[in-house]
This record gives structure tokens, C-alpha cells and sequence, in this order.
């Protein structure tokens, strides 16, 4: 089957669906639309139809299912509701519309770049143009380059748990994990998933550039509930390393290691140079700021990051063990 | 990175824009199928092509009264809707065209820049009353960027963007060199959950990105700015962050793999036991040498000899700082 045809196929239901105020019941569906009359059996023709209705309803068409009134449970017919069809008359003003275009830019070469795009085609169907290029001075994107993006999202919307492959940092080999996804959400340029973590029995934040190969979605839709009050970006953030309790004393050439000054709490002139007190909450990791500095910090105390440092940078002179 | 277009369109697509491009062309009487074409992101014939599929289709029975009928023949190439039969409104917006919009407005909402507040929150509420329904798709989809500039910076920022003036910075580059400059904003950018100010700087004559938060202070200076006519603005498109410089090649140890992730890399392959090999471009070589001194024996350098050597020497000169301890 042609796209052309499958195109005009759905079109035809479409119009076959609004036309009548009634519900329309299928087997007159069958006989209106061509491609249905022509289908070679009973089961062709359901299949098709189902396919075609679930492909209108992800459109966003309103497709309403109208049971019969025997009490039977049997379904009396399928209609749209021009209304419920319809997008709502809304008047933007002209600053609204370039902030509009804006926004529509944010996806661009992203997964929901195309959505975007269609959206801003509907709003402009209803007569103003929506500023697509204007001389605003700002520019926001938000990439979507991992592959899990639009399952994951999609499973979210639709509560279908996921499967994927899961490398922690550190870990050699990534391992299986199944997740009822809460929520999808970007934190400073790296997209995460929220959800249950069925294996572990508890709530994990994933980072999605962790997930190895592509998840897949399986199970009903609907077939869990996400706990009401559920603060995805909160999780996140919690999931962050937190600002540290300890503090260590760091002499710093002058002029140089500008990054730590600003993490410094007080600063003591020393000579040419200043003492810095920084907050750190982990030897190694503030070590390895420190080492990236070469000679323009060096540690004063206390004594165990003092000698992360030195280990550290024996290694990186090749005169020390890893 | 997934490529928005050059897929040929499916049938949900093209319905998409034929349901689109009726309540259109009602609302734009007149116009040229060029001019059509154009608005729709199609080649004539393509649009052409749906105006047949159009006229070809209609309620049941399709006799003459039934079906939508659109004149496109006339020697000016104009279009004109004579029936739209139940087509002229738009259809309403699905859960994904909802999201894309809403969770992109939110966006903006909390980055820094020149853009019209007032109008931000006039089009979220007018968006949010038009989606109904569709407005779910938003649920379970949050963006948060980052927000450690200064607040001062920003302001001072978005003040002379707005008033189209000079800008005195205080800034501290990548490598941790603080620097004094004039620069004229072009343009606030937000890229990878991150701000910057892409400017013409007076200083390199030429376009440069600073991080916002490497910003320590931003003074708007009683001076118009005057962004050279050839300024070339950035290009947003992907690799926009990527330095431009050399390539390096290095095998990354499991616990320094974040730096394939916190970097914009060329490639990566994985060689097993959580292990990659990633191509990573480098736009000064003091960077590397640092990014080497922090990782130690977790990043072995496959290409370049010469930057070893540099590493092994600061580090030489760093241990000498330490006295007896080394």
C-alpha cells in the first residue's frame, strides 16, 4: 500500500466519521470507504481499521468509541466530534508569536523537533504567522541525540514499564534493569529517567548516556501508576554530589587557578601568592582539581589530601603506581 | 543526534499537513502555491500533489457537494477554497505537539536573555487553555537548566542586549585564565543545559561564546555596540560546543568515563570491560594537559607523545612544590 494511498484512506475515515452526528458503526464504515470495501477479508478489513483509527487517535483526532445502549457491552459506532476536532480559537499577539517561533527553534534536530514543527503549522492554520526567524538576541536548544529518548518518553506518557542495559559509572559491564519510568527530564544538559526500579524495589534515578544500545518498552499500556507527588527534577537533584563539609587550605600562584578562588571561602594573602580555604566533601575528587593545576595550587592541609595529590601526581610523572 | 527532515514523509505526516494546509489556505485567501509550498517546508509539486489527494476526497458518497474542493489551476498560480467541508478549523493540538511547545516555552522561561516576558507568559497560558487535553503529553517531560551565573551577570547581560550597548567583562577561561575585555552581545545562547554570551569581542576581533558563569563581572558601558555586519553567529546545529582544534585519541579506564559524556567527542567505541576509545577534539593544548594531570593512569594517550611528555613535566614541577613529601 502506497503512502498516497494509506493517505487518503485516513482521510476518507476522517470525513466519514465527521459527517454524521451519529456514531458510525463499523460494517458502514466497511461500505463507504473504498480501500474497506475492497479489502480481501473480514480480518483484513479489521486489522486495517484498527490500525488506521489508532494512527488518527496518535494524531490527536478525537476518535470516540460509542457503546451500544443493549447493555450488551457491544460497540454501536465510532464518531469525531467536530468541537472536540477542532483547535480552540486563540488570538496570540505579535510578541507572542515570536516568542512562540522561539520556542518551536528549542527542538531543533531533535526528537520533538518535527511535533514542533506541526504544532506551529496548526496555530498558523488558525491565520497569524508565527515569527519564525526574529532578531530576539537569544537562542535556546535542547538536544536529544540518545537513542532511548523517544521510547522512554513515550513509555512514560503511555505507563508502559522499559527494558534497558544499564552501565554505572565504573561498573565493567552494564547490567539488566527493568523500570516503571515516571519521568523523563533534562538537568544542565543530560537527560535522565525517574522511575521504579523493579529489580531493586525502589525508586533509581538512570542517566540516559549510560544506557547501552536502545530500551524497549513492553507490557500494557497503563499498567502501573506513578505515586502521586512525584518530583522528578527533585529526585535529580538529590541524585547530584552535595557541596562538602570538610575544608582544606590551598596555596595558589597568583593570578592563576581562578576556578578554585571562586569556590574559596576566605582568602588570605601570602607573599605573592593566597591561601585559599576551600569546602570539599571527597579527598580524591578535590585531589584531582588540584592536580590539573599543576604547580599553581598546592595543598596545605589536611594531610590526607595532601597526599592524594602527591600519589596523584607521582603517577602523571610517571614515577609512582597507579 | 536524530535528523528532524530529509525522511520521506509517512502517511500520518503528510495527513498531518493536508489537515494543516486546508484551514490554511481558508485563512490566507489568495495565496500561490509557491508561496503554500514554501510556508509547508514542500517542493510546488508536493504541494501540488496533496491538493489533488484533497479534491479527491470527502464525505461518503463523494458526489459533487460532498467533497472539498480547492481551485489551483488559475494561470497565477493562486489557490482558492471554494469547500473546505468539515476541514476549515485546524485539528487540535496532540499530546507531543503540546509538550514540544510547552516543555520549550518552560524552558525559556528560566534562561537569561532579552526575550519578552510578559509575551512568554501571555503564549504558555493561551497554549496551555488551547491544548485541553492534549496538555497530559507535558506531564512526565521536565527541563531544567542550569542556573549558577550570577544573577548580576544576567541582568547586566540581557540589559545590553536589549539597549544594544558595549559590555565590560571579567571572565575566566577554560583554562582558568581570567581575562578583561569589551565585547557587542549578539545574542544570549543556552546550549546543553548552559548559558553563554556569544559577542563580537574587541579584544580577538572576532566571535566569541563566554560561559555565563565563568562571568565574574559584567559592567554595560555608555557605549553603542557595533557588531561587525560579518560577524558570523554561531552555528547551533549539532557539535555547536565542539572546539576546533586536532583531535586526540585515548583509551578511557570504566571510572573516567564521564569524560566521553561531560565532552563533545568525535566517536566512541566500546572495548569491553567498560573501556572506550574515544576521539576527542581539543581546542588548546593546556586543556588536554590538565584533563591528563587530573586523570592520572585512567587515561592512556594513544597519539600524541609530545603532550605526555608536557604532562610528565608539570607534574615533575608540581611534585618539587611538595619538598620532601615527594
Amino acid at each position: 500500500m502506497s503512502q498516497k494511498d494509506r493517505t487518503e484512506r485516513l482521510l476518507n475515515l476522517l470525513f466519514a466519521l465527521m459527517a454524521s452526528a451519529r456514531p458510525v458503526p463499523k460494517h458502514v464504515l466497511r461500505d463507504v470507504i473504498d480501500a474497506y470495501r475492497d479489502s480481501p477479508s473480514d480480518e483484513a478489513f479489521e486489522r486495517m481499521f484498527e490500525r488506521d483509527k489508532e494512527e488518527l487517535r496518535s494524531m490527536g483526532v478525537p476518535v470516540e468509541t460509542v457503546e451500544g445502549s443493549d447493555g450488551l457491552g457491544g460497540i454501536e459506532g465510532y464518531r469525531v466530534a467536530a468541537d472536540a476536532y477542532a483547535l480552540p480559537e486563540v488570538d496570540f499577539t505579535a510578541d507572542e508569536l515570536a516568542v512562540l517561533g522561539l520556542a518551536a527553534r528549542v527542538w531543533e534536530q531533535a526528537s520533538l523537533g518535527p511535533a514542533a514543527q506541526r504544532a506551529v503549522r496548526k496555530l498558523e492554520a488558525l491565520g497569524s504567522a508565527v515569527v519564525v526567524d526574529g532578531p530576539v538576541g537569544i537562542e535556546t536548544r535542547i538536544a536529544t541525540a540518545e537513542p532511548s529518548f523517544p521510547v522512554l518518553l513515550d513509555a512514560v506518557r503511555h505507563r508502559r514499564p522499559v527494558r534497558f542495559a544499564y552501565r554505572k559509572p565504573g561498573a565493567d559491564a552494564p547490567e539488566p534493569r527493568d523500570v516503571q519510568p515516571w519521568g523523563v527530564a533534562s538537568r544542565r544538559g543530560h537527560w535522565y529517567l525517574v522511575g521504579h526500579d523493579l529489580g531493586r524495589g525502589a525508586p533509581r534515578v538512570f542517566r540516559l548516556s549510560r544506557v547501552v544500545g536502545t530500551a524497549t518498552a513492553y507490557g500494557a499500556a497503563g499498567s502501573y501508576a506513578v505515586p502521586e507527588g512525584v518530583d522528578v527534577a527533585g529526585m535529580i537533584a538529590a541524585s547530584a554530589p552535595r557541596p562538602g563539609t570538610l575544608s582544606a587550605r590551598v596555596r595558589v600562584a597568583p593570578g592563576r587557578a581562578n576556578g578554585l578562588r571562586r569556590r574559596a571561602t576566605a582568602t588570605t594573602p601570602d607573599g605573592d601568592a593566597d591561601v585559599l580555604e576551600v569546602p570539599y566533601s571527597d579527598d580524591e575528587a578535590l585531589a584531582a582539581d588540584i592536580v590539573g593545576l599543576g604547580a599553581a595550587a598546592v595543598v596545605l592541609e589536611p594531610g590526607s589530601l595532601r597526599s592524594a595529590v602527591v600519589r596523584r601526581l607521582r603517577v602523571a610523572a610517571g614515577t609512582g603506581a597507579a | 543526534m536524530t535528523a528532524a527532515r530529509p525522511r520521506p514523509d509517512t502517511a500520518a505526516t503528510r495527513l498531518s499537513r493536508l489537515l494543516a494546509l486546508v484551514p490554511w489556505l481558508t485563512a490566507h485567501e489568495g495565496v500561490t502555491v509557491d508561496e503554500a509550498a514554501a510556508h509547508f517546508d514542500v517542493t510546488p509539486e508536493q504541494l501540488q500533489s496533496d491538493l489533488w489527494l484533497l479534491i479527491c476526497t470527502g464525505r461518503p458518497g463523494h458526489m459533487p457537494g460532498d467533497l472539498v474542493d480547492i481551485q489551483f489551476w488559475d494561470e497565477d498560480g493562486r489557490i482558492t477554497v471554494l469547500d473546505a467541508q468539515t476541514l476549515d478549523r485546524p485539528l487540535r493540538l496532540s499530546p507531543d505537539e503540546a509538550a514540544a511547545l510547552l516543555v520549550a516555552l518552560r524552558v525559556l522561561a528560566q534562561v537569561p536573555g532579552p526575550h519578552d516576558r510578559a509575551a512568554l507568559a501571555g503564549a504558555t497560558s493561551k497554549l496551555e487553555a488551547a491544548a485541553g487535553e492534549a496538555l497530559a503529553g507535558a506531564e512526565g517531560l521536565t527541563v531544567t537548566v542550569d542556573s549558577a551565573h550570577d544573577p548580576e551577570v544576567s541582568a547586566a547581560v540581557t540589559r545590553a542586549l536589549a539597549e544594544g550597548r558595549r559590555l565590560h567583562l571579567r571572565y575566566v577561561g577554560a583554562l582558568d585564565e581570567r581575562t578583561e575585555r569589551d565585547v557587542d552581545p549578539m545574542r544570549v545562547l543556552t546550549l546543553e543545559g548552559r548559558a553563554y554570551l556569544e559577542a563580537w569581542c574587541l579584544r580577538a576581533e572576532a566571535v566569541r561564546t563566554f560561559r555565563l558563569d565563568r562571568i565574574e563581572e559584567a559592567v554595560v558601558l555608555d557605549v553603542a555596540a557595533e557588531v561587525p555586519e560579518d560577524a558570523e553567529p554561531v552555528d547551533l546545529g549539532a557539535g555547536a560546543l565542539r572546539p576546533e582544534g586536532a583531535p586526540v585519541t585515548l583509551e578511557l579506564a570504566p571510572e573516567v568515563a564521564w569524560i566521553a559524556e561531560e565532552n563533545p567527542v568525535d566517536s566512541v567505541t566500546d572495548l569491553g570491560d567498560g573501556r572506550l576509545r574515544v576521539v576527542l577534539p581539543v581546542g588548546d593544548e593546556r586543556w588536554l594537559a590538565r584533563l591528563l594531570l587530573r586523570t592520572g593512569a585512567s587515561v592512556t594517550v594513544l597519539d600524541r607523545p609530545d603532550v605526555v611528555e608536557r604532562v610528565r613535566a608539570e607534574a615533575r614541577a608540581a611534585l618539587a612544590a611538595y619538598g620532601t613529601d615527594a
